[in-house]
């Protein structure tokens, strides 16, 4: 190996390292020898020390505060130990999400087939999937899209969505269907990411600002599902719940 | 116009993915082929060069990231035709990038072969490990090819410190490939 096939090798890194650096960013403002020089002369860095104590105490104070109130999302790890089951949940903060457009027609159905599996044996009122208690609204609709690009009819069924919701900004939206996978209005890279096993059942977890989601097989139905300001305590019972 | 709109308009070979790719990107790959080359009409069709060779890959590739995409095209297109160059200029950024790298690799006469997928490997895990600030200079000045001066100008620090970090990071790199086996 010489150091060309090393700078050629640099050249093949992951490209997550890329765009995790914009290198080639304009700045709007640069930072002249000028201004250093101004700054050494008239000693404002002594006079920075004090207030940088000032404020990495107060920030210390601010976390210890945030924690405590336990808030949704927070400087966690993305891993939760809930019903002996560890989540791996693949962070997308740093390589994003991009929003697709999609030809598609949502109407709601009443009459649309239930994809989990019926517990028989079950109490009637036992509680069968763990939903949080405050989503007690459930709507459903089926999704066309078109059988041909050019034409206006939207007649073939891509998928159906179960919308179970507290009417405002807590949702869990499963969509699923027999056929093949549900539509996605988003895209981003599945690369190198981890996977949850759930009562024998793979899936892979996404997190993305306050949502969750996740795609898997079950009971002959492809799943995808996504959640919005749902806990991961939440999600993380809901899917035991659903993946008996 | 988002990355996925610009792939589908390759897929659907409309010459606007051309048109866009450049009012996006166009810049960034002028960048970093000017970087290699130093010269301007050089670097220019290298760009161009670029966008063909995107063009005539996509379909049937979908890449997941297209900056990254591109850009590693671009690097590489650049970086041929500055071995091809007959002159190369002792003072050329990548030619002083490549002896510092020569600290990085075995001072041994004797070239040991390589797998350049284990090499491509170690260097990401390399990189995972270093803070994001250090990696960001690394990549800065190996990938893109920066001057010293415009990287301490980046990151608001000294030459001096933008020096003295890249020392340190070669050494540890050198280390890390020896422990690694990649060379002896």
């Amino acid at each position: 190996m010489n150091n060309k096939d090393l700078l050629k090798a640099i050249g093949e890194i992951d490209d997550k390292y890329l765009i995790e650096d914009n290198g080639i960013k304009e700045k709007n403002r640069i930072r002249t020898n000028n201004m250093v020089r101004i700054m050494k002369k008239f000693k404002i860095g002594y006079a920075l020390i004090p207030i940088c104590w000032v404020v990495v105490i107060s920030g210390i104070i601010f976390l210890n505060y945030k924690n405590d109130n336990n808030n949704l999302f927070e400087n966690k790890l993305y891993i939760a130990k809930e019903n002996n089951i560890t989540l791996n949940i693949n962070d997308l903060s740093k390589t994003g999400m991009t929003i697709l457009d999609t030809d598609t027609k949502t109407v709601s159905g009443f009459n649309i087939p239930y994809p989990f599996k019926v517990n028989e044996n079950a109490n009637q009122n036992e509680e069968f999937f763990i939903i949080p208690s405050d989503l007690t609204q459930i709507k459903n609709y089926i999704v066309y899209i078109k059988n041909d690009k050019d034409s206006n009819e939207y007649n073939i069924i891509a998928n159906y969505i179960m919308l179970i919701t507290n009417g405002n900004e807590r949702n869990i939206k499963v969509k699923y269907s027999k056929d093949q996978e549900p539509l996605r209005d988003y895209y981003f890279s599945e690369e190198d990411s981890k996977t949850t096993t759930i009562n024998g059942i793979d899936l892979k977890i996404y997190k993305y600002e306050k949502s969750f989601y996740t795609t898997f097989s079950y009971n002959g139905y492809n799943f995808d599902i996504e959640t919005s300001n749902i806990t991961e305590q939440e999600f993380s019972d809901y899917l035991v719940s659903i993946l008996r | 116009m988002e990355d996925e709109e610009i792939i589908n308009l390759y897929w659907k070979r409309q010459e606007k993915a051309i048109y866009e790719t450049d009012k996006k990107y166009g810049k960034y790959c002028k960048k970093i082929s000017f970087n290699i080359l130093q010269n301007e009409e050089e670097s220019k069709e290298c760009v161009n060069d670029t966008y063909l060779k995107t063009w005539n890959s996509i379909p049937p590739q979908r890449p997941n990231i297209l900056k990254a995409y591109i850009g590693k095209i671009t690097r590489n297109l650049a970086f041929n035709q500055y071995e091809k160059k007959k002159s190369k200029k002792r003072d050329y950024t990548l030619e002083i990038c490549l002896e510092e790298l020569n600290e990085c690799i075995s001072s041994n006469n004797v070239e040991k072969e390589f797998n350049n997928n284990e090499l491509v490997n170690a260097l990401n895990n390399f990189l995972s490990m270093l803070s994001q600030d250090k990696r960001k200079i690394f990549l800065e000045r190996y990938w893109y090819l920066y001057s010293i001066k415009e990287i301490s100008l980046k990151n608001e620090i000294s030459e001096n410190n933008t020096k003295t970090i890249l020392l340190r990071i070669r050494k540890q790199l050198k280390t890390y490939l020896k422990e690694g086996g990649l060379y002896e």
